[in-house]
């Protein structure tokens, strides 16, 4: 990096050159950060996460009928050919993920986002519509009150934290109902700035308040906001006192209180500042992509900024490629269904799988782990550790079988209630498989027993739907005579392997 | 059994409960008829309303009383509402939904339980995961089995009302009692099963002491793993048959987000009830009567309709309230922290 | 297989590291009699608690074999630990405050409602687990213990309304319901006063008489010396050597303890104190629990003199330290430092008036474990330079601060990897050196010291000595609060002996020996001091 850095430093008049000198550090800064293990753990933690999450996302596409290749082809088109819809998509994402970010650095859970967004555009809204102003005036008049409004209503939560000791996450989560409600009354035909109309929303906003838009269809100023809330927020975080004494608070509140850190105000400051983030989401949102404000507007852009947060590490620049990614995956969810079909709720179950396996960082390790001393004991007794590598994997193969063959089963027409007791069973065997995975993997002695249970249980399945339709399913037979003999090779070899180790 | 242990000011609040609602009946009764049929209608749709909440509630009570916390309600709710409307649809047995939802239920929250437990995830994000995966797939099946947007076909098999013929000419008692779910007066019992399972029995034992102070329950040779694991899928269990109770007790389709924030609803009513059963089922009565006040404005005061909203967000302000100013609630004291057992090195 | 009868319990060569990579237990062999008191002895971090654990079957070893009444045991849980009639008290007591005793004992062997009870068929147990538990039989049993044993209790109070002592008895009555006969004892004494030690002690010479073995985990020689047939003395996870008491003097186990033969005493020159730096008048600081824990205390320290508080932990220590670091406000009274009124005040004015305070719970206010060496340093004083620049002081300096903390580092011979790793990584005595630099590179007037040396080996815990010292030389006035006798009888220049919230007697060193300020300790006034007097 430093390389393409130089010219620009010999350009540069001698004044200069020392800013440029502090900005180039401030970069090696980034990079060394970048490149050290904390960060390359995490990051490698977040692409594992966001794999298996597709991996688990494809089955269920393949339990639903669609085809996951199919999807994720044109997922990733739509992605790639809609760069401005990506980015703006982004956007408002970025500000809510970096809104519960920094609070969590501060020990607190903000998981009221939506609520503090909706009240900053409320305030923009009714700001940008009710007062003209001259044309670059108003939508930075807006935004300001959009944030003002948003850090408010975060303190409250902030001040009750800190002063009364009500949690956090009850508190934000409560009053984010409650600005929701508020301001759909605020534009119903009941409230005080309804337009009119049978929809309740206000009337158009001025045009001299609305954002340019900078790319594309779409992209308006909004995204560079949010980017510079990026750098500011990381400033602010990592190179300031205040940051420094909220990280403090958020570590360990009493070694911060000994070192005459006033942690409520700390704590009410964060929650604030965290609010007015969110706020200055819903505010570039409202003035940037809507010309007036509407109950209900924002589909649960503060919901996905905890999502951004968490699967970002609660870091600006991790929260920033994670709204990326989630903006990708919105803008390529369209080209989705429209082109494979597959709804675009998918979208949403890979979100929620990723923060799942996000929220369990260690199901990640576990899985390292276990596959480099599986990779160790096949290299070093192919013989020995090969058979349970291989149960293992029959056990992870027989859990997408059963779920695909439950699925054959639930189109037939003839739906009696012994087909649908053969599709209960078959769901038990996948849930099984997973605990065969489980053990085999990690030479549990218990993976044997649950290797017969899995056969006995593709073999009833067989006999079920036999029973209920007359006709005989071969993949429930074939894979109980294969966990049959899994289970023979299995109990064989443990007991040849005890009996050796006794003689020993 | 022995009654010292329970504490004299629990009782006295017993007693004082049992007494306001013999005095409530009795005022009832002396109401004119007409009046008595409306307060009727408004403590059946109390109870239709209340359901849902406390048996969610109860769950996250389980949850928590455990040590693990579960805002994935909301989530977990929605899949068994569309479990239950599923099974029946397909089944044409209710039973065989309601059974579906539990089990439905179990399942998603034994995902949490083992992100949480076994993996010693952060709960409130893994909660969150819950919740967007509950609502993403609940949606993504909705378009699957029945081939429409927002809204599935009705289920003609719903949950079969008990009726009690022998009420329906009074008054009061017709119209709030004499058609009941079965699924209604079941949240009644499984409030007093649960108050006997976390107090009298060696399971709600070792649950509270999960909660806490695991290092303890471990020390005594109780598994803390498996104890807040069940805990967790007792919780999903009850979600589950509450967000069924939406979709083949009271209604009769699924429709896409039906719970609407009732998952949430649900955990405020178990602070509000400060993690006890019979907390929890007050406080969801009462969120319940909250709600059925906004359909009763719309019936008889359509002149308070403006201000739907405000009624609608009482029970968010006043847990807000609670919390802010009365701060009563004592949460149990590991929540939300995983335990590790060797924690030098 | 003959030989191994006469144990109840043998540890064959141990080993257990923990994940972190710290090895805790290096093949330790240990054998006990039945019927016999061993002492294990060690310094703090020696690996005795890991060893009993593993015994209890909280952890597992690594490698090694543990051998119970002659059969070798593969212990998974406590509960296969408890079957074999394991019992152990904890040195932080395993007890749940909000639970009753009867709950707090039965907890996890409860007993079922004699009709009801199906624990004997076939998956009766997960039935069993929700059918009513027999808590009126529980409680018959649990007072009936407690007779037998001279230790009543009542087994319907909550654990939060009893005294740390009755707590205790609280556990022992636990091990003796689930019918125990190897006890494990981890630092039973450390919370108790000297009389509540004697009387522990008869209670377990009872016990000893009834056929029970006793382990009794202890770093405090005179214990293991009154109580103990035996003595296992380990150091860093090794097994040093096993002594019998009558073979053996407290001289020779410290000398196997720390490895090499151990100076009591510090020397320190004699110095005449100067000003009044720390006035304390009649305060009165109440706790959580809005009970008052100190009771009206006045002291003065003068500059270039040592002040040691001296007391059984639990009589108002913690508060005392809290009000004088602004961290509780008092109910009442005045603290002046230099004649600036700091009572009331908030703990950034504190040390603003150049007091500096070394906290006694490290983990807890002292460091903060996931920020690096380099903001710990600067924690506290981060808010005004060299640590902070720019506008309002609002930036960090972080280079300063890279040089400050090099410099420290060097001073007081850290041992790290780097100024811009995380605390956590640090050992516990380097944690604690940071503290101490950091807190005494302010150039203060003031230093409250307490328990500075807690958990700490002996090379550090001299170091710091050597610290105080030196600060004491320098003009400095220093507030010592310890537990430990030895350490308050070596550093300080006067001695107040703290119980139950006030200042009972203020004494010098040479003319106070330790049985004295052991009585006053225990309550005792100078008038009552003689052997026997029963305390309430």
């Amino acid at each position: 990096m430093s390389v393409t850095q130089n010219p620009d430093v010999e350009d540069t008049s001698d004044n200069s050159s020392e800013l440029i000198a502090r900005i180039e550090e401030y970069y090696k800064g980034v990079i060394a950060k970048l490149t050290g293990e904390e960060f390359t753990n995490q990051f490698y933690w977040s692409i594992g996460s966001v794999l298996l999450a597709l991996v688990v996302s494809a089955v269920i596409m393949v339990m639903a009928g669609y085809n996951p290749g199919v999807a994720f082809v044109w997922l990733s088109y739509g992605a790639i050919t809609k760069l401005d819809q990506v980015l703006w998509y982004a956007s408002p994402l970025i500000l809510t993920g970096l809104s519960v970010a920094l609070a969590f650095r501060c020990g607190l859970f903000n998981i009221g986002a939506e609520g503090q967004l909706f009240m900053g555009s409320m305030a923009s809204a009714l700001l940008a519509y009710l007062f003209a102003f001259p044309i670059v005036v108003h939508p930075i008049l807006c935004l300001a009150v959009g944030v003002l409004a948003g850090a408010g209503y975060g303190f409250l939560a902030g001040l009750l934290k800190a002063y009364r000791g009500a949690h956090e996450v009850v508190t934000t989560m409560m009053l984010s109902y409650i600005a929701i409600l508020f301001t759909s009354w605020l534009v119903s035909q009941n409230g005080p700035f309804w337009d009119g109309s049978m929809v309740p929303r206000t009337p158009q906003f001025y045009d001299t308040a609305l954002l340019p838009v900078i790319f594309g269809n779409y992209l308006h100023l909004g995204f560079i906001i949010a980017l510079m809330a990026v750098f500011g927020v990381d400033y602010l975080i990592n190179k300031t006192v205040l940051g420094y004494e909220m990280r403090a608070v958020g570590h360990n509140i009493d070694a911060a209180e000994n070192a005459g850190i006033d942690s409520k105000k700390k704590v009410a400051i964060a929650l604030g500042i965290s609010g007015g983030l969110s706020g200055l989401a819903g505010s570039t949102e409202i003035i940037g992509t809507f010309d007036r404000f509407t109950a209900n507007w924002s589909a649960g852009l503060g919901w996905d900024g905890i999502t951004v947060a968490v699967l970002g590490n609660n870091n600006p620049f991790g929260v920033l490629a994670a709204a990326l990614f989630f903006g990708a995956l919105k803008a390529g969810s369209n080209t989705m269904q429209v082109i494979a079909h597959v709804p675009a709720e998918m979208i949403k179950v890979i979100q929620g799988l990723v923060v799942l396996f996000v929220a369990a960082p260690r199901i990640i390790s576990w899985l390292v782990d276990h596959s480099q001393t599986a990779k160790d004991a096949v290299e070093k007794e192919p013989a020995k550790a090969l058979p349970w590598v291989l149960a293992a994997l029959f056990g992870l193969s027989s859990v997408f079988i059963a779920l695909g063959t439950a699925r054959n089963i639930m189109v037939l027409p003839t739906l009696t209630p012994m087909v649908l007791v053969s599709i209960l069973i078959l769901v038990l065997v996948a849930l099984t498989g997973i605990l065969v995975f489980v053990t085999e993997f990690t030479h549990d002695p218990r993976g044997s027993f649950l290797l017969l249970i899995i056969a006995v249980g593709w073999l009833e399945a067989g006999i079920a739907f036999y029973v209920g339709s007359g006709t005989i399913e071969v993949t429930s037979l074939i894979m109980s005579a294969i966990s049959f003999l899994f289970w023979f090779a299995l109990n064989f070899l443990a007991k040849g392997t005890i009996e050796e180790g006794e003689g020993s | 059994m022995n009654w010292r242990l329970i504490n004299w000011q629990s009782q006295y609040r017993t007693l004082a409960v049992l007494a306001s609602i013999v005095i409530g009946l009795i005022a009832i009764n002396f109401m004119p008829v007409e009046q008595q049929a409306i307060a009727g209608w408004l403590v059946a749709t109390t109870l239709q309303m209340a359901t849902p909440l406390v048996l969610a509630g109860l769950g996250g009570m389980y949850s928590e009383r455990g040590g693990i916390v579960n805002i994935g309600l909301e989530g977990i709710m929605l899949m068994g509402a569309f479990t239950g409307a599923a099974v029946a649809y397909y089944a044409k047995d209710p039973w065989l939904g309601l059974l579906g939802a539990v089990m439905v239920g179990g399942l998603f929250a034994s995902i949490h339980g083992v992100a949480c437990v076994k993996y010693k995830g952060n709960h409130i994000v893994s909660g969150t995961g819950i919740i967007l995966f509950g609502t993403g797939l609940s949606t993504l099946l909705l378009e699957l089995v029945w081939h429409q947007k927002g809204q599935g076909e009705p289920v003609t098999n719903t949950v079969p009302d008990l009726m009690f013929p022998a009420l329906l000419d009074h008054p009061f008692l017709g119209p709030a009692f004499s058609v009941i779910s079965p699924i209604v007066l079941f949240m009644f019992i499984i409030t007093g099963v649960s108050w006997f399972v976390l107090f009298r029995t060696p399971f709600g034992l070792r649950l509270r002491a999960a909660g806490e102070d695991p290092s303890t329950l471990d020390s005594a040779g109780v598994s803390v793993q498996w104890t807040r694991f069940i805990g967790v899928v007792i919780s999903g269990c009850l979600a589950g048959l509450g967000g069924a109770y939406l979709s083949i007790g009271f209604g009769s389709a699924f429709a896409k987000e039906m719970t609407s924030g009732r998952g949430f609803i649900s955990l405020a009513a178990m602070i509000f009830g400060n993690w006890t059963p019979f907390g929890v089922l007050a406080a969801g009565l009462f969120f319940g009567f909250l709600i059925s006040m906004n359909y009763f404005i719309q019936i008889y005061f359509p002149i308070l309709l403006p201000f739907a909203n405000f009624i609608a967000m009482l029970p968010y302000v006043l847990v807000i309230i609670a919390l802010g100013l009365i701060r009563k609630s004592v949460p149990p004291k590991a929540i939300a922290i995983p335990y590790e057992k060797e924690k030098k090195g | 297989m003959s030989m191994s009868m006469e144990y109840v319990v043998e540890l064959e060569n141990i080993t257990k590291t923990f994940p972190g990579g710290v090895q805790a237990n290096k093949d330790v062999t240990l054998r006990i009699q039945k019927g016999e008191v061993i002492g294990l002895l060690g310094e703090n971090g020696a690996g005795k608690s890991t060893l009993m654990n593993m015994l209890y079957g909280l952890l597992q070893p690594d490698s090694g074999k543990i051998i119970i009444n002659g059969e070798e045991v593969n212990l998974k849980s406590p509960q296969d630990a408890i079957v074999r009639g394991v019992g152990m008290v904890h040195q932080h007591f395993k007890l749940i405050p909000v639970l009753t005793v009867t709950e707090n004992v039965v907890l996890g062997l409860e007993p079922i409602l004699k009709k009801m009870d199906v624990r004997s068929i076939p998956g009766g147990r997960t039935i069993g687990a929700v059918l009513p538990i027999d808590f009126g039989t529980a409680a018959k049993r649990i007072t009936k213990i407690g007779d037998e044993n001279g230790l009543p209790v009542n087994p319907n109070s909550k654990i939060q309304d009893l005294s740390v002592g009755l707590q205790q008895r609280v556990e022992i009555i636990k091990m003796l319901y689930r019918e125990a006969d190897i006890l494990i004892l981890d630092e039973p004494t450390s919370v108790l006063t000297p009389h509540e030690v004697d009387e522990l002690f008869v209670t377990l010479k009872e016990f000893v008489k009834a056929g029970k073995t006793i382990i009794l985990i202890t770093h405090k020689l005179r214990e293991s010396m009154a109580l103990c047939d035996r003595i296992c003395v380990l150091r860093d996870g090794a097994l040093v050597g096993t002594v019998a008491r009558d073979d053996t003097s407290p001289q020779d186990l410290a000398q196997m303890m720390v490895g090499r033969p151990v100076v009591f005493t510090t020397e320190k020159e004699p110095k005449t104190p100067g000003e009044v730096i720390l006035s304390v008048q009649d305060l009165h600081v109440l706790d959580n629990r809005k009970l008052e824990k100190v009771k009206g205390i006045d002291f003065e320290v003068h500059a270039g003199e040592i002040f040691g508080i001296a007391g059984v932990q639990g009589n108002g220590q913690t508060e005392l330290i809290e009000a004088l670091a602004g961290l509780r406000k008092p109910k009442s009274g005045i603290i002046t430092v230099d004649n600036i009124r700091i009572s009331g005040k908030r703990p950034r004015f504190v040390r603003e008036a150049k007091v500096s305070h070394i906290p006694e719970d490290r983990h807890k206010r002292g460091i903060i474990l996931p920020f690096t060496i380099e903001e710990n340093i600067a924690l506290g004083n981060h808010y005004r330079p060299p640590f902070a620049g720019g506008p309002l002081n609002a930036v960090l300096d972080l280079d300063t601060t890279h040089s400050i903390t090099e410099n420290l580092v060097e001073q007081y011979s850290i041992k790290l990897s780097s100024t811009e790793a995380l605390a956590s990584t640090l050992s516990g005595g380097n944690q604690q050196k940071v503290v101490v630099a950091r807190e005494l590179s302010t150039k203060p007037r003031l230093v409250i010291a307490a328990q500075p040396t807690r958990g700490l080996d002996v090379g550090a815990t001299e170091y710091i000595h050597e610290v105080l010292i030196a600060l004491r030389d320098s003009g400095v006035a220093v507030l010592l609060i310890s537990a430990e006798l030895d350490e308050i009888q070596n550093l300080a220049d006067r001695i107040g002996v703290i119980y139950d919230g006030q200042i009972v007697a203020v004494k010098s060193p040479g003319e106070a020996t330790q049985t004295e300020l052991g009585l006053l300790m225990a309550g005792h006034t100078d008038e009552a001091s003689e052997e026997g007097v029963a305390i309430s």
